[in-house]
């Protein structure tokens, strides 16, 4: 396919996901939510997810706003990775269930600032502002479109405001009301300096462990920039470049030491200067993160720029001319950017993990047999049994999804068959070779009826199992069908990576 | 062999495995009294230069992402097949991130035990399974040469 078609088909299917005209009112409000979503009305997701749990058609509404989601989150992943046509193919399947959260927006804009589409970038950010005018983040979505497309409709829309009634001249004659106009003057004097200070807290931007917490959907995009940063600047020319800079303290280097740590810091042909290098860095942070990450906020970032630039401005004069204060300057540098390191591992270990452990497969197990108790399926036993605890990097929704999908259609399969009817839960670490560690949630069941991995991947197929593929898609997983063990016909095994704190 | 004749005794035979040059320049420069070097740009080479270069140490570079797919150690399909749902571009990424390792599984089943040692900061965990899979594993946060010469030249 050639180059710009996917990214063509993809701002099609956006198109008709965020499309913009707004929704009608009328007594039926399932009638106005489907309207919306059939002429693709940005705020569809809002009407949709508005429809009262009482309406008869809620529960189905929000059985596809779940498997749009999951393929629109697929979609996302998909073009994070500069895979277009899968980015495309899942976008268009979302489509087919539900609209879009407005929430993606910004950041399917932001995928697409990275790789310099501007205009669909502003777009998107137009949409959101649409759909969400009053978000918490909407002033920064406003800024990062002004800056993109300064003349966009929405910046240049007057919003219906009340438009204060002038103050009548006020005769000495009517103290009282003299005193209450100024009350009312100082009172909304006081209103527009809160909303400033509050427009200002939002605009100035939040450090990197503070965007950590508040937004778990960037956690990805964290993980792969700091590993990034950490691997090619902190370990690959800071580290290397430390070499030299002990032998110059010491004033034992030779040229061709020189010559290397020449290139680590000021760059080669390929590369730029150290100080450029981490600034470009920042940039990426910022095209990714969006404006909400601040580097003048983080204080981290902000030593680690400080040391950088010492390291840039000293290690010249160094080469040059010995001397124990800048050795002393040079080495407290390097130390700080140390202490960087230390503080982006510890930040990204702590990232989208879930423990799983006896406690969350028994509340899974728990919800499960509450759904069915009431259509009387019966289990002559369902055992949970976990070998060992571990980490997935998985959050932790998405991994009580998939177990709650799984066992739901092993629950069901069960119920169908003769007895005894048994439903076993298993986790189990292994390791591989790479002395990594897996591990394998098997999902038992005493049925006889036929299931394969091609079954489970069919999006058609029942059962919410659908939702099971691509979530384990997602986070590296895989799913295999396997023999039971004893007392048990088969089990679907989901695997995932572990992780660890160091 | 014959490239391997003229060893310096009081070196200690060093073979680098790497998809570049970063770790031999690195050596070279700032080791080069302590190790004799060999290189080697993937696993079948570095089983080749194991058999004649005899090296007493191992330092491997973890991520080989400049290595072609048809160089990696490891089956892709048989990767593919048992952890990633069939996908066999994932699996290719996931030898290339971690075929450090897929190299010294390689280089220890055809007999090459010494010490290895890989510039990364793995979890503590990793490195105690490493050291079971493959006996003395070492690693180091961070290019140092002294602490490189300590743990494989000590």
């Amino acid at each position: 396919m050639p180059d710009g078609l996917p990214a063509l088909l993809i701002v099609g299917a956006l198109l008709m996901a965020v499309g913009c005209t707004p929704a009608g009112t009328a007594p039926d409000p399932l009638q106005p939510a489907e309207e919306a979503f059939a002429r693709n009305d940005p705020r569809a997701f809002e009407l949709w997810t508005a429809l009262p749990a009482e309406h008869p058609a809620s529960r189905g509404l929000r059985r596809r706003l779940v498997t749009a989601d999951t393929h629109y989150q697929e979609g996302i992943r998909r073009l994070a990775a500069e895979d277009d046509e899968g980015a495309y193919r899942e976008i268009r399947r979302g489509l087919e269930h539900g609209p879009m959260d407005p929430g993606y927006y910004p950041i399917i804009a932001r995928l697409y600032l990275a790789r310099g589409n501007d205009a669909e970038a502003a777009r998107l950010f137009e949409r959101y502002l649409l759909a969400r005018p009053e978000a918490s983040d909407a002033t920064a979505v406003r800024e990062q479109l002004r800056s993109l497309s300064p003349g966009a409709r929405i910046l240049t829309d007057t919003p219906a405001e009340s438009r204060r009634t002038p103050v009548e001249p006020v005769a000495t004659r009517v103290p009282l009301a003299a005193w209450l106009a100024t009350g009312v003057a100082s009172g909304l004097m006081l209103a527009l300096s809160g909303a400033w200070v509050l427009s200002w807290l939002r605009r100035r931007g939040v450090s990197l462990s503070r965007l950590v917490r508040e937004q778990p959907e960037l956690h990805p995009a964290i993980a792969y920039l700091v590993g990034s940063l950490r691997h090619e600047l902190l370990k690959h020319r800071v580290g290397a470049a430390r070499e030299v800079l002990n032998l110059l303290g010491s004033s034992e280097s030779s040229a061709a030491q020189r010559a290397f740590l020449h290139a680590r810091l000021m760059g080669t042909a390929g590369s730029l200067p150290l100080d450029q290098a981490f600034d470009a860095y920042l940039r990426a942070f910022e095209r990714a993160l969006g404006r909400r990450f601040d580097v003048r906020q983080d204080r981290a970032f902000q030593h680690a720029q400080d040391a950088i630039r010492a390291i840039v401005k000293l290690t010249p004069k160094l080469m040059e001319k010995h001397a124990s204060r800048d050795v002393h300057k040079l080495r407290t540098a390097h130390a700080a950017l140390d202490a960087f390191d230390r503080t982006l591992k510890e930040l990204v270990d702590g990232l989208i993990r879930t423990e799983l452990d006896q406690a969350l497969l028994e509340q899974v197990v728990h919800e499960v047999r509450q759904e069915y108790a009431p259509s009387g399926v019966e289990l002559d036993a369902l055992v949970v049994q976990v070998d060992g605890q571990a980490s997935v990097e998985v959050f932790r929704t998405d991994l009580v999804l998939v177990l709650k999908n799984v066992l739901r259609n092993a629950v069901l399969a069960v119920g169908q068959a003769p007895a005894p009817r048994r439903v076993g839960l298993t986790v189990r670490v292994a390791m591989e070779l790479t002395g990594e560690e897996t591990v394998h949630l098997a999902i038992s069941d005493s049925s006889d009826a036929p299931l394969t991995v091609e079954m489970i991947r069919d999006r058609e197929f029942g059962r919410g199992l659908g939702l099971v593929s691509a979530a384990v898609d997602r986070y590296g997983g895989a799913i295999a069908i396997e023999p039971g063990p004893a007392g048990f016909v088969k089990s679907v095994v989901v695997t995932f990576p572990c992780v660890y704190n160091a | 062999m014959a490239r391997y004749e003229l060893m310096n005794a009081a070196l200690r035979r060093l073979l680098i495995v790497e998809d570049g040059h970063e770790y031999e320049e690195f050596v070279r420069l700032f080791l080069a009294t302590r190790f004799e070097v060999a290189v080697a740009h993937d696993a079948a080479e570095a089983v080749r230069v194991a058999a004649a270069f005899l090296p007493e140490a191992l330092l491997l570079d973890l991520r080989f992402e400049r290595t072609p797919a048809a160089a990696l150690e490891g089956d892709a399909d048989e990767l593919a097949a048992r952890r990633f749902g069939g996908d066999r571009a994932r699996a290719l990424r996931h030898l290339q991130d971690q075929q450090g390792t897929v190299v010294l599984a390689r280089l220890r089943q055809r007999g090459c035990h010494v010490p290895a040692l890989f510039i990364h900061d793995f979890p503590a965990r990793r490195l105690d399974n490493l050291r079971q899979l493959y006996g003395a594993v070492h690693a180091l946060p961070a290019f140092d040469a002294s602490a490189i010469a300590k743990v494989l030249a000590p």
